[in-house]
């Protein structure tokens, strides 16, 4: 179990985001977290998707100095 | 500012001719790249630098005009303005040079004029606390119907998330319309990616950023320009870190909203608020059936 930065965005929002979950997380808990950040803050819960989290892969490297 | 102010007029005086000058080098420059059969640079660079300017012309002249100008001042919304002045006048220009249009002005230039600047009027106006100026929401009735007058179908696209937040300011839950994580930014521009929006409003085949695994790093872009900015130069962009790769590279500590917003020196003074004090979300909703049928 480890925390890795998703960036993942919500269908219906207006912005790809950077989600910390864990790499144990199933995709239902992976989409809550997603929706967390969006749903009833910058999209109504009327209006959420039934398939309601979609990931962007993970997050950029950590660059190398 | 007061009347008298020499620093003042000094300061403004000294910003204009440095302008002037600036504004003077681009056209000897590319007369002479063609002059000396040399087309094939001036279209790279016009085509580079269009691209970039237009990300912050969109940001900075896109939010003044059709959000942060008082409706009663607003003339020209800014897609008309875009299209009289740098569709029209501007390309003119380059095709007196003998230049063609940047290949990406009808694929991906011209409809974002739709979309590009509302969605980031909604990004900053959200993530607030990280500009250092109070952002006006510019979405009380009236001006949602100026918007949607302007630019059809702004409502559908762009006035439910206003709504969302709209409805958390009236009952009460302010902390619900602050972030508590980071948009992803882009590696050319470091505009936050907001291809969603563009893909919502029909605009866009796909909202996913753009992904490059280059050399051992990855990289995400906003856009197909974005990213070809920085394939035809990687080699002066690749050492270049967002404040999301430095995010989560450790160089920000703690980890965290908070500390992020320290990085960026803002104390909590400077951050940005709603320059109205959410006024405008307490305005009487417009009935919209009448005019949105
Ligand atoms: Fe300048
Ligand atoms: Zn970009």
């Amino acid at each position: 179990m480890a925390l890795f930065p998703l960036q993942a965005l919500f269908e219906g929002d207006l912005v790809v985001l950077l989600v910390p979950v864990d790499d144990g997380d199933p995709m239902t808990v992976v989409a809550d977290k997603v929706a967390h950040h969006v749903v009833d803050h910058r999209v109504a819960a009327r209006d959420r998707p039934l398939r309601s989290g979609t990931t962007g892969g993970r997050c950029p490297t950590t660059p190398r100095w | 500012m007061k009347v008298g102010d020499v620093d003042f007029g000094a300061l403004i005086s000294s910003i204009q001719t440095d302008e002037a000058r600036h504004s003077q080098q681009g056209e000897p420059t590319i007369k002479l790249l063609v002059e000396h059969g040399r087309k094939d640079v001036a279209q790279q660079l016009v085509d580079h630098m269009f691209w970039r300017s237009w990300r912050l012309f969109a940001l900075l002249t896109g939010l003044s005009m059709d959000y942060y100008t008082p409706l009663e001042h607003r003339g020209h919304s800014f897609k008309e303005f875009m299209r009289e002045w740098i569709c029209k006048q501007f390309l003119d220009q380059f095709r007196d040079f003998g230049l063609e249009k940047p290949w990406y002005w009808d694929e991906h230039f011209l409809p974002e004029l739709d979309w590009y600047h509302h969605a980031l009027q909604l990004g900053i106006w959200y993530w607030r606390p990280t500009v250092w100026w109070n952002p006006d929401a510019g979405v009380a009735p009236e001006e949602r119907d100026w918007l949607e007058e302007k630019y059809p179908g702004w409502h559908d696209n762009f006035g439910g998330h206003w709504d969302v937040i709209a409805t958390n300011l009236r009952e009460g839950r302010p902390e619900a319309t602050l972030p508590e994580t980071f948009p992803m930014i882009c590696n050319l521009c470091h505009v936050p990616v907001v291809a969603p929006a563009g893909y919502r409003a029909g605009k866009l085949a796909s909202p996913l950023p753009r992904v490059l695994d280059r050399d051992g790093r990855r990289y995400v872009f906003c856009s197909a320009p974005c990213q070809w900015v920085f394939e035809q130069a990687p080699r002066r962009f690749q050492g270049h870190t967002t404040i999301i790769d430095r995010f989560l590279g450790g160089q920000i500590q703690p980890p965290t909203m908070e500390g992020a917003l320290a990085y960026m020196g803002l104390s909590p003074e400077e951050m940005g608020r709603d320059a109205t004090d959410y006024a405008w979300a307490h305005a009487a909703p417009r009935d919209r059936t009448a005019t949105h049928g």
